[in-house]
């Protein structure tokens, strides 16, 4: 009994630490947050049931996989493309700079979809190259070469709208 | 924006902070004590049935031989056919006249009807 409250409480505390990462990685998968929101309810909802969160070696690592496995098979069951909702914040933006929050977004959703993986896996999930390798089942160079590509990309992007709104 | 190296650059990112998601609905677990709840009611419930068990399978006194033809007749009264019936049944007259004198007889005999007694009273026998 003990133990079974012990991984409940542990699947609620990674809740509240990673939520928002994941959420903002199945909303960079689907495009539409309440489609993502419910990826990620789902998988932890599945984890309180079976209370398998302390056999996982990497628990955050296997996080993101089981979002990702969620989404895809949402996406497969759908049968239908996907696209940005622009009116979906998926940040909260430093000074309130909604501008650049939407900047950003359409930045980051016009990135090729495995190179805009690894970038959110990587700057707001926090994982290692070697983690998102195992979440992406893809080898680490693979995994470091998609992340300077992507990187490079929005960094151009963004600088471009910079200087669209500095002109105007 | 001012060009920036890759890790300025990372730095910049991570200011936006990913929205929250909403709250995890769990539905609430049973708790501890409901349980043992449930035992107590069943724990009571099979001691009912037990004690029904045991009162209805509890040894009875036992009667004579003669007894299940003679028992109907003791709460009623004793009439000519039941006497004959009696008589009929009975081992040896002698036991037959025996358990009539042990039939608790009316106070009255209701009108038309005379006691088994008084009509054997008005035979001849031979004992």
């Amino acid at each position: 009994m003990q133990a079974a409250s012990k991984d409940a409480t542990e699947i609620e505390l990674s809740y509240r630490r990673y939520g928002s990462s994941l959420l903002l990685f199945a909303t960079a998968l689907t495009g539409d947050r309440s489609r993502a929101q419910d990826a990620v309810h789902q998988v932890f909802l599945k984890l309180l049931e079976s209370r398998s969160l302390s056999d996982a070696l990497d628990a955050k690592a296997y996080l993101f996989t089981c979002v990702r496995n969620a989404v895809l098979n949402d996406r497969k069951v759908r049968q239908r493309d996907v696209t940005l909702d622009p009116e979906c914040a998926w940040f909260e933006p430093p000074h309130r700079d909604f501008a650049a929050e939407l900047n950003l977004r359409r930045a980051l959703w016009e990135l090729p979809e495995d190179q805009r993986e690894v970038t959110i896996l990587h700057i707001w999930g926090e994982l290692t190259f070697a983690q998102i390798a195992e979440v992406l089942n893809i080898s680490a160079n693979t995994t470091a070469s998609r992340y300077r590509y992507a990187l490079a990309k929005l960094r151009e992007a963004l600088c471009a709208k910079e200087d669209c709104r500095a002109h105007s | 924006m001012p060009i920036l190296d890759d890790e300025q650059f990372e730095r910049y990112l991570k200011e936006f902070r990913p929205v929250a998601p909403e709250s995890l609905q769990i539905q609430e677990q049973p708790s501890p004590a409901r349980p043992h709840f449930a035992y107590l009611a069943w724990a009571a419930a099979c001691v009912a049935l037990l004690l029904v068990f045991v009162l209805w399978h509890r040894p009875r006194p036992a009667q004579p031989p003669s007894a299940p033809q003679l028992a109907g007749s003791q709460s009623q009264s004793l009439t000519i056919g039941r006497a004959n019936a009696l008589l009929v049944h009975a081992p040896s007259l002698r036991e037959a006249f025996n358990e009539l004198s042990f039939q608790p007889q009316p106070a009255s005999q209701p009108e038309g009807k005379k006691s088994a007694l008084a009509a054997l009273s008005k035979e001849n026998f031979k004992l």
